[in-house]
Parts: structure tokens; C-alpha cells; sequence
């Protein structure tokens, strides 16, 4: 039995501006799409560091994982093809973590899943908002 | 007359004036006429030919109009043709339960030629929208069967069953098509068994469409040595071991492909992806993101495999780590996907390792026995919610002595 995702959307200053979006319910099937979809609008308006806080999220399954992704791809998509090559290096010797998608305080189960597919590779987990928003740069 | 097909209209009505007063209308609008005298011989007329509109006097001797329109909306078929409810002006209480009981809409007997037309007209506009929907509907239908036939055919009709080995395998789609997938084939030229279970992200056609092409790619190249007539004996020469050689270049080759050519897709898969000697009991492996593989000893040792890598189709470059275990006698090794751990009870709890592993500590009549326990105490756990995502599991069990 899923919950349905709401996702409301908050601005922070850090050393750079960041775009948080605070998620409640699961990330499934079914809402995907529509975290895909704010993501790409929020993007589009101009934000290009996100923080996903997860605190609220109970599960996670791979179609969320598919909209990590997507997102992932969308916040590179305006890098030089040199940075895309440094990227793909840095991710394969693990010295890659994207600086423009971080996630937030994701629950055990989440956190797994994240580690199962190899997520946390290039992926930045925090646990404490203010630090989180302060690490983009 | 529009420029839509013609309908064909039943009229419904016990006076012969009427009814003659209402064909005219209708044959000048173009239609065809079916006329009934009472509700009895309009049930005949509508149960015996297509019928698009039914015009229906209320009042009737045998059956009347109330008693054809109930009959008609407990109909699977009769339900979905319109009817207009005949009525005089002062009788609008017949009118209103008409529309209670699901006539589309009602007609004073004045018969004014302009209210008769919009009316008649509108109901065989929606008659023809609701069957168009319909076909679509079924066409799609029939489409999602192909594709769910098609789909399965890329999953083995048989498993390799070696001598002192059980091979068995269960697959549970959610959804017409699905994303998970497993296979289990012979290496002919290396007497070797590939054991492969992989989910691609998501559900529905588009994992399904993915899905093909991973367990395709993974045993084509598997086998590549079968296509291209070359020996990974020349491997051993060169001191790399032929059964490592085979898995990581089966995996290496199919991630790069698809993150070079499917990019845009944004698909990923998990997979695991062994190679088995039966004559050793040897599996060298690689796990690319997908849930740990168990091992059970005949003691009830429960021991899980490495995650050795991210999932597939996300990476491009990606070294593939290799690792290998032993099956003894007695040993079985069970792969999963997600659908298992993460099935949902009604009340919203997952199903879970802790489940899952307590269904493991008996002894195991046969590998498929142990699935058919496990699928089953998934089901029971499921209840009345619906599964969620797609079931897939492949055991793989070495026979000790005594069987």
C-alpha cells in the first residue's frame, strides 16, 4: 500500500543558492514522474543545486532510482564534454560525487537500496540540513 | 443527416401512430428502423441484431419501458446502447426514473422535428464514441497479449538440469509485461551453466522492452566465443582464468552498450550473473546491484554473496569485479529480486529479509519446492493489496549423495 509523494519546494542560501525539495511518501512507480517532472521545472526556473531531503521517505523503489538518475543526467547536462569525461573518470575511481544533486537524511531501508545499486557511488548523503546546503559550491 | 455512418434505431412503442411518426423522423435523419410493439419483442430484437438507439415508450402491455431498461443495464452487452425515454409532457415523474434507472436522455411524444433530430443525433454520436473507445481498448489489449506472449518467450522454456543438480525457477509478473527476467543456459563449448537474474528499473513496457535486451546481450555474449569460433582456451595461456573471462566480458560488454547506445533512456538493470561447473561446484560470479544471493548449507547456514558492482547501464567503463564460491553437497543458492523483500502487506509493511531468511532455516524437499514456500508465504503476506512489483526467483541446488 503506497503513499502517495508530496513534494514542496524551498529556497536556501548557502554558499551557492539551493533548491530543496522536502519529499513525503514513497518514491515509486507511480510518482516518479512527478518528482522527474518538478525537478526538470525547478531546473528550467533556473535552480541548478537540488537537495532532496528524504527524511520523509519510507521507500524507495527502482523506478525512484530511475528519477534519481534522470535527475542526475539533467543537472550535468549543461557540462562541458572535458567535465562529463572528468566525471565518468572520477565515478569510475571514486573520487566523483555530484556537485549539484545531494540527498538528505535518507531512512535505513532507502539507504540500502541506494548502496544495493551502487547509488552512493556519486551520490552525496548528508544528515544534517544546514551542512548539506552549505557543501554545495 | 450527418456525415457519420448510419445508426440503426429501435423504437419501442405499443401505439402504431407513434411508432410511424418516429420512423419517418429517423429515416429522413438517414438512419435505419427496427420496430417493437412491446418490451418482450424488444429484448428479441436487441439480443438478435445491432442495435445503436432505443427509443422507448413507458407504458406498455406484457413489459414495460422501466422493465426493458433494467433488464438492458444488467446486461453486459445491452448496457452500452443509449436509450431515450418516450414520454408526454405531463409525465415527468416516468421521465426522471427513466434516467434513474440509466436511460441517456428523454423525448416529448409532440415529436417537434428539431428537438427530435438534436436528441436522436447526440445519443448516436456518444453510441459511436463509446464503441470506437471500446475497439481501441480491445486493440490495445490484444496488443499487451502479443507483447506479454513475446516477452516470455525471452524467458528459457526449460532450465539445465545436470546430473547431481536441480535447477528451478519462478517469475511473477505485476503487470502484463515485466521487468525482471532470469535465465539459465549451457556454455556448450566450456560445459559451463550461466545462472542469470536481473530486474530492470521500473515496470510496465518500457522495463519490458529493456528487458529483452539485457538478457539477450548477457547470453549472446556469454556464448560469444560459440559465434565467433575462437577457444578461451587462449585466455588460460595467458593466465586469465576462461570462466572469469566469459562473465566479465559478458557484463563489461552489455553495460557499455547499453550506456553508449540507450543513454537517453535512462534504464538500468540489476543482475547477477554466475557461472557454474557442475562438475566442481564452482560459481564464479559477478553481482551488479542486485539484492545478495543466498547461500543455504545443508546445516542451515544461511551466507550471502558480495554486491560486486552498481547496476548495469549507468556507468560506462566500469571494471566488473569477479568473485567466486563453492556449492558443496546439500548447498543451494537462491537469487531474488526486490518484488520478494519489498511485496507490501494492506497494511503498508514490507515483506523484508527477516521473512524471508525464516522460511530458510528447514531442510528443502527440492529447489522448486523451496519456491513454490516462498511464493506462496509471499502471496498469504500480500493479502488483498495488490503486488506491487514483478516476483522473480532461480535456485540453484547441488544434490548430496543420498538424493
Amino acid at each position: 500500500m503506497a503513499s502517495p509523494l508530496k513534494i514542496t519546494v524551498s529556497q536556501e542560501q548557502g554558499q551557492v543558492p539551493v533548491t530543496v525539495f522536502h519529499l513525503v511518501g514513497d518514491i515509486d512507480n507511480s510518482s516518479y514522474e512527478e518528482l522527474q517532472a518538478q525537478a526538470k521545472s525547478a531546473y528550467q526556473a533556473g535552480s541548478h543545486y537540488l537537495l532532496l531531503d528524504l527524511t520523509k521517505v519510507k521507500y524507495m523503489s527502482s523506478a525512484g532510482l530511475r528519477a534519481l538518475h534522470n535527475i542526475f543526467d539533467l543537472l550535468n547536462a549543461g557540462a562541458s564534454e572535458e567535465t562529463q569525461k572528468k566525471m565518468k573518470r572520477g565515478i569510475l575511481d571514486g573520487s566523483y560525487k555530484s556537485p549539484y544533486l545531494k540527498l538528505l537524511n535518507p531512512s535505513r531501508d532507502v539507504k540500502r537500496t541506494l548502496s544495493t545499486s551502487g547509488f552512493d557511488m556519486f551520490l552525496e548523503i548528508h544528515t544534517n540540513a544546514k551542512a548539506a546546503v552549505n557543501s554545495f559550491n | 443527416m450527418s456525415d457519420a455512418k448510419p445508426g440503426c434505431v429501435l423504437i419501442v412503442d405499443d401505439h402504431k401512430t407513434n411508432r410511424m411518426k418516429m420512423a419517418f423522423g429517423i429515416k429522413n435523419l438517414g438512419h435505419t428502423v427496427e420496430m417493437a410493439e412491446n418490451g418482450r419483442q424488444a429484448l428479441e430484437i436487441l439480443r438478435a441484431q445491432a442495435i445503436d438507439l432505443v427509443l422507448l415508450d413507458i407504458v406498455m402491455p406484457e413489459m414495460d419501458g422501466f422493465q426493458v431498461l433494467e433488464t438492458m443495464k444488467r446486461d453486459k452487452v445491452l448496457r452500452n446502447i443509449p436509450v431515450i425515454v418516450i414520454s408526454a409532457e405531463t409525465e415527468m415523474e416516468q421521465v426522471v426514473k427513466g434516467i434513474e434507472l440509466g436511460a441517456e436522455d428523454y423525448l416529448p411524444k409532440s415529436f417537434d422535428p428539431v428537438l427530435f433530430k438534436a436528441r436522436v443525433e447526440a445519443c448516436l454520436e456518444k453510441k459511436r464514441l463509446r464503441d470506437n473507445e471500446q475497439l481501441y481498448l480491445r486493440g490495445l489489449e490484444r496488443e499487451l497479449q502479443i507483447g506479454q506472449r513475446i516477452q516470455r518467450s525471452f524467458l528459457p522454456d526449460s532450465l539445465p538440469q545436470p546430473p547431481g543438480w536441480e535447477i528451478a525457477a519462478h517469475f511473477q509478473a505485476a503487470k502484463e509485461v515485466a521487468g525482471d527476467f532470469y535465465d539459465a543456459f549451457w556454455l556448450s563449448r566450456q560445459e559451463k551453466i550461466g545462472v542469470v537474474l536481473g530486474d530492470v528499473c521500473g515496470k510496465g513496457v518500457g522495463a519490458a522492452l529493456f528487458m529483452t535486451l539485457f538478457r539477450s546481450l548477457i547470453r549472446a555474449v556469454a556464448n560469444l566465443d560459440d559465434f565467433i569460433h575462437t577457444d578461451l582456451s587462449a585466455a588460460a595461456a595467458n593466465n586469465l582464468e576462461p570462466e572469469a573471462v566469459v562473465v566479465e566480458k559478458a557484463v563489461t560488454l552489455t553495460n557499455n552498450y547499453i550506456c553508449h547506445n540507450h543513454q537517453q533512456a535512462n534504464m538500468f538493470s540489476t543482475l547477477f550473473f554466475g557461472l557454474l561447473d557442475p562438475m566442481t561446484g564452482r560459481m564464479v560470479y559477478t553481482n551488479a546491484g542486485q539484492e545478495p544471493p543466498l547461500i543455504l548449507s545443508s546445516k542451515g547456514d544461511i551466507h550471502r554473496l558480495d554486491i560486486t558492482n552498481p547496476v548495469i547501464g549507468i556507468i560506462p567503463g566500469i571494471k566488473f569485479n569477479i568473485r567466486e564460491i563453492w556449492l558443496h553437497p546439500g548447498d543451494t543458492l537462491l537469487a531474488y529480486t526486490d518484488g520478494i523483500t519489498e511485496a507490501f502487506n494492506p497494511e503498508g509493511q514490507m515483506f523484508s529479509e527477516h521473512r524471508l531468511e525464516a522460511l530458510l532455516n528447514k531442510p528443502i524437499a527440492s529447489a522448486a519446492a523451496l519456491l513454490e514456500l516462498i511464493a506462496a508465504s509471499v502471496d498469504t503476506y500480500m493479502g488483498s493489496s495488490n503486488q506491487s512489483d514483478d516476483i522473480t526467483m532461480i535456485a540453484v541446488r547441488r544434490l548430496t549423495d543420498c538424493n
